[in-house]
């Protein structure tokens, strides 16, 4: 079995519980509901990121701004060469969008913990509710790298390219259309079901194992090349509010080594509500849009 | 009276609410004294349910293993948060 891509970008459990008091480390643990997670227990020594608080913009559908990704690095005591080790709830997939965000942003060091809280907590590591304190760090404003993240104009642009592939990593139910989101988030519905025309499904679930950690290599190339996500084509990954597809970004990105992969965070709550999009339903009738 | 069932071990593919959300939404329609029954695989569950439990007030009544997963039935005292 071959390595991945960039082996550099993960860590172990093993290694984390080794790392708890390394200075050079801010152990961060990315929470969308803290108070079912990090508020009742997490790694010792690990700050929170609240994804709603932290990571978004609080008032336009948005990552959070250039000026909040300095004052969040500010508050959490890190600087352009702290090693972030991002870990969090519902499996880790809000811990990834935070990574494709810092990344947009450009810090250079963060790693996702393989397997994630799930993993820690099967191994019956410490945990703790001790809050940690930083001292404020000065961190220099970034350049934005948008290159990883993908607009809904630029999703349009592709749709029928052969050179790209797009990946629905939504639930079979989500991308058949037999739902839109959950009944327990009426923020995330959308107006239309079904996917993206061209889209293939590959739910995100498939690149993890039992225990969480990432299937092999080997196993995840095949899983993708056997659907035409290939490392020839620019990819655009996409779920339902770009959270799971972060998830995919990161094993195509950094797991195989894609060159061109971006993220479509707009995803179906975008393009399930906007006006004149197409959308693909089986047992429906293809509608297309009336040009303007 | 037999008490309401909830069941952790579906797939979490359609990123709805979390473990814990679920077992708080549930939690919360109990009426004083009504139970809860919850199982699970996954031990950053039962982590989360007993210290959930201590934090509002809540019993755990009874803790099994049945196979690979554990059962966990949760009462609602007369005047607990939810």
């Amino acid at each position: 079995m071959t390595e991945y891509a960039h082996p550099e970008v993960l860590v172990s459990t093993e290694w984390l519980a080794a790392h708890l008091d390394d200075p050079t480390v801010r152990v961060l643990e990315v929470d969308w509901d803290p108070v079912s997670a990090y508020e009742l227990g997490h790694i010792p020594g690990a700050a929170l990121v609240d994804w709603k608080r932290d990571i978004n913009d609080p008032v336009r559908r948005d990552i959070l701004s250039k000026d909040q990704f300095v004052s969040l690095m500010e508050r959490l005591g890190v600087t352009p060469q702290t090693s972030l080790v991002l870990y969090g709830d519902m499996r880790n997939w809000f811990a990834a969008f935070a990574f494709w965000t810092f990344r947009i942003y450009g810090h250079a060091d963060i790693r996702l913990v393989n397997g994630g809280r799930r993993k820690w907590f099967e191994e019956d590591r410490p945990v703790t509710e001790a809050v940690p304190a930083f001292t404020t760090t000065s961190y220099p404003a970034p350049v934005a790298d948008a290159g990883i993240r993908q607009f809904l104009p630029g999703v349009r642009d592709i749709l029928g390219r052969s050179d790209h592939a797009l990946v629905d990593v939504r639930s079979p139910a989500e991308f058949s259309g037999a739902i839109s989101a959950p009944p327990e988030y009426q923020n995330e519905g959308a107006q239309r079901s079904g996917h993206i025309p061209g889209a293939v499904n590959i739910p995100w679930a498939q690149a993890i194992q039992e225990d969480d950690t990432f299937k092999p290599v080997d196993q995840l190339r095949e899983l993708y090349q056997s659907r035409g996500v290939t490392s020839d084509k620019s990819i655009v990954t996409y779920c339902r509010i770009g959270e799971r597809s972060s998830h995919t970004w990161f094993v195509l990105t950094y797991l195989l080594g894609y060159a061109r992969v971006a993220n479509y965070d707009g995803s179906w709550s975008e393009w399930g509500n906007a006006v004149g999009v197409p959308v693909e339903k089986p047992g429906a009738e293809a509608v297309t849009p009336v040009p303007a | 009276m037999e008490p309401s069932h909830l069941d952790l071990t579906t797939a979490e593919e359609e990123c709805g609410d979390s473990a814990m959300g679920r077992v708080r939404r549930a939690y919360a329609t109990l009426a004083p004294g009504e139970r809860l029954e919850v199982v699970t695989g996954v031990a950053e569950h039962l982590f989360g349910i007993r210290a959930w439990c201590r934090r509002v007030g809540g019993e755990v009544l009874e803790e099994s293993r049945e196979g690979g997963c554990t059962r966990l039935v949760l009462r609602r005292p007369a005047a607990s948060a939810s």
